[in-house]
């Protein structure tokens, strides 16, 4: 699984299950062998495949961001069962692909959304918190200097302090993945296509024995943006470097009481935790009045 | 204390750690030496193991390289907060755990998969022992030239004298030879679907079979497929009945092919690339009890299972690893969910219970992930991913029976963390713990 949220105004845990196209509710201090206290899941959902879930207890609400579905589906909070969503973000105006983060924030009404897709749209798109149906983003923050242009994985917010949080596993662009591709058994198309990826893996590599990119260079890194940042701008925050102990990340989360951030290392196989309280001063003004 | 949540139902696992003054979590220093060998650009090293690398290479210069990103040398900038912050602790498991076996008696070997360092372990099949220290290995094979990332099953060519190996998360099958040591390249490779983790090679037929979890089927290469070749047959769609498959065993003797089946069904959708993939009508995600379904492994397409293990009596809980044994005929099966191996009939079906059970307290069965017959010694080896062994019973055994030998990758009560790609977290601020999911 690849997406898990805590809800602490109501102790309860949200788990998005890709492989039955659900999202279990468990009691914030469940152990063991123990059920859902509830099971969004059935034709009414819409749920296909989710990656990614969130909770907004301030709005009630539960987000599964679908790359199967390409959407992000809004749920009640108490939703249970073969329950339709509230709202759908989904169409070719969201420009969604494989998306991989989600959160919602209802201080300052933005859905944020983590997309990523080789070749083509890549980054965090910010959406007006009701939005529903075809709706192009109200802000993206994307490009080269985001650093985020393919690899990257969790998404979270910091409502406090207007935050928008990204774990990017490495700064390089997503390698197509035919792997994933519906029809890879029996399609000749798709099999052409991994082809290609490995014969440009191949090239990439004989180039990188050439002295082309350092993989110093490519390093993931934690990356805050402020939520009203628009464009190709760098994250105003960062845990990035050799002293991280990481060169990527794929998860992320913090305390903001304790000064802490939280990076989860796919390649670590592990979690790495960061004394950063300067991440948590409160604005002296508005989030964009710096840039 | 370190407090450990393991929260368990349909097919969910979650790891939750104490915080911030727990005890138990390993130093920057223990965690320096972890390799891992997938993507070169997320391996957790310090840059003094990239000796090519230039000094102040983080601080950007990447204009000046062919081929490099378009950002300013000085990216993301002098104002930007934080920077190369050290961490202040690191959950780790930097010892390997085992995760699938497979066992050669014509060569004397057993060799099991690490997951979570990414490499291959070659042991001699007498190896073990009740010591609390590390079993040497007589070959292990890791680093970044071996391609090894998250990988699962294992499945071995006694005649050819090669191992192969699924990466579960990208990187398809590897095969290397039982001679090779060390960060050495595979001698063939196979590109298989996304989670891919069951394998098993049938010399009968020169087939190998392989199992993908989210694309709910077996697919069948000829022996020596390479690269992006075809498989010959795939058993796949709604009659077959498969639900999350991982363990398979292909018996070309017995004209059979067996899977286990944790339960979990959601069709299969393109979800990384530029199409959007939505064919024919939308049939909702599921949870089905755990199963063991057997084909004929001649089958092809979209086939009922000839016989199917699946109900209360079956004890079936995330079962994981299986293996066949014709001498005997039996079916042997990693059952993780309940820390134990089942064993039933080859022939099996329904609701049937078990022929014996080896689970208890003095198994020390931990989380098994892999099982396999060595029918030279009458011996029966299960791999624990849940503690840092891999247990060797009489294959007789039965019941709450101590093993007859133990293999260690770390010292005797050296804990694991459990994580399996690790790549989400949550802060629960009630408990002042991180939930981390697998």
């Amino acid at each position: 699984m690849h997406g898990l949220a805590y809800d602490d105004v109501n102790d309860e845990i949200i788990v998005p299950v890709a492989l039955s196209g659900a999202i279990l509710v468990f009691r914030g201090g469940a152990i063991g062998n123990e059920p859902p206290i509830r099971v969004i899941q059935g034709p009414d959902t819409g749920l296909i495949r989710p990656h990614t879930a969130n909770v907004d207890p301030v709005s009630g609400e539960i987000l599964a961001g679908d790359p199967s579905a390409r959407g992000v589906l809004v749920f009640d909070r108490l939703a249970n069962g073969n329950a339709k969503p509230k709202r759908v973000i989904s169409g070719p105006k969201t420009q969604f692909r494989e998306i991989v983060g989600v959160a919602s924030d209802t201080k300052n009404n933005a859905i944020v959304v983590a997309s990523r897709a080789p070749g083509g749209p890549s980054g965090i798109f910010v959406f007006d918190r009701l939005a529903n149906g075809d709706v192009a983003p109200k802000r993206t923050i994307a490009g080269p200097m985001t650093g985020a242009i393919g690899r990257f994985r969790q998404l979270a917010v910091d409502p406090e302090r207007g935050k928008i949080y990204l774990a990017v596993q490495a700064f390089r662009a997503q390698h197509p993945t035919p792997q994933k591709a519906a029809d890879l058994y029996t399609n000749e198309e798709s099999l052409k296509k991994l082809r290609d990826v490995a014969r440009e893996e191949e090239e990439a590599s004989r180039r990188a024995r050439g002295g082309a990119v350092p993989r110093l260079l490519e390093a993931g890194f934690i990356g805050v943006w402020n939520i009203d940042d628009n464009g190709n701008v760098p994250p105003r925050m960062i845990i990035r470097g050799p002293e991280t102990r990481s060169v990527g990340f794929a998860g992320v989360a913090f305390a903001p009481a304790k000064g802490e951030v939280y990076g989860v290392s796919g390649n670590l196989n592990g979690f790495l935790t960061y004394l950063v309280p300067q991440f948590f001063e409160k604005p002296q003004t508005s989030p964009t009045a710096m840039r | 204390m370190v407090k450990r949540l393991a929260v368990v139902a349909a097919g969910t696992a979650i790891l939750a750690f104490g915080g911030s003054r727990s005890g138990g979590p390993i130093s920057a220093e223990m965690a320096k030496p972890l390799l891992k060998a997938t993507e070169p650009a997320e391996i957790c090293l310090r840059p003094d193991l990239y000796p090519d690398e230039e000094e102040g290479a983080w601080q950007g210069g990447q204009q000046e390289r062919p081929g490099a990103l378009a950002v300013p040398p000085d990216w993301p900038g002098k104002d930007v907060i934080g920077g190369d912050v050290p961490p202040v602790r690191i959950v780790a498991d930097p010892y390997p755990t085992f995760d699938g076996i497979a066992v050669d008696p014509e060569n004397g070997l057993v060799v099991m998969s690490d997951e979570n360092r990414s490499g291959l372990f070659m042991y001699d099949l007498k190896s073990g022992s009740y010591s609390s220290k590390i079993t040497e290995p007589k070959r292990h094979i890791i680093g970044p030239r071996t391609k090894l990332g998250f990988i699962a099953g294992v499945t071995l060519d006694p005649k050819r004298r090669e191992a192969w190996v699924v990466n579960n998360d990208g990187g398809g099958i590897t095969v290397f030879s039982y001679d090779q040591h060390g960060d050495v390249k595979p001698v063939r490779e196979l590109e298989v679907p996304h989670q891919s983790w069951g394998l098993s090679l049938d010399l009968t037929r020169e087939e190998i079979a392989v199992t993908s979890q989210q694309y709910q089927g077996i697919s069948i290469y000829r022996r020596m497929a390479t690269g992006t070749e075809r498989p010959l047959r795939t058993i796949r769609g709604d009659d077959t009945q498969m639900a999350d498959p991982h363990g398979v065993f292909l018996d070309g003797v017995n004209n059979e092919v067996f899977t286990a089946n944790h339960g979990n069904w959601t069709e299969m959708r393109s979800y990384a690339d530029d199409a959007v993939m939505l064919p024919g009508e939308y049939k909702p995600g599921r949870f089905e009890e755990p199963s063991i379904r057997i084909y004929r492994s001649t089958d092809n397409g979209n086939v009922a299972p000839i016989r199917s293990i699946q109900g209360k009596r079956t004890q079936l809980a995330w079962p994981m690893g299986i293996d066949v044994s014709r001498e005997r005929n039996e079916l042997a099966v990693a059952n993780y969910g309940s820390n134990s191996i089942l064993v039933f009939s080859r022939t099996a079906s329904g609701d049937a219970a078990p022929l014996r059970v080896i689970g208890g307290s003095q198994t020390g069965i931990v989380g098994p992930i892999g099982v396999g017959y060595d029918h030279r010694n009458k011996e029966i080896w299960v791999a624990n991913y849940g503690d840092h062994t891999a247990v060797v019973f009489d294959m007789e055994a039965a019941g709450n029976v101590r093993p007859k030998r133990i293999v260690r990758n770390a010292p005797e009560g050296t804990p694991t963390t459990g994580f399996t790609n690790a790549s989400a977290a949550a802060y629960d601020s009630k408990r002042d713990e991180l939930l981390v999911p697998n």
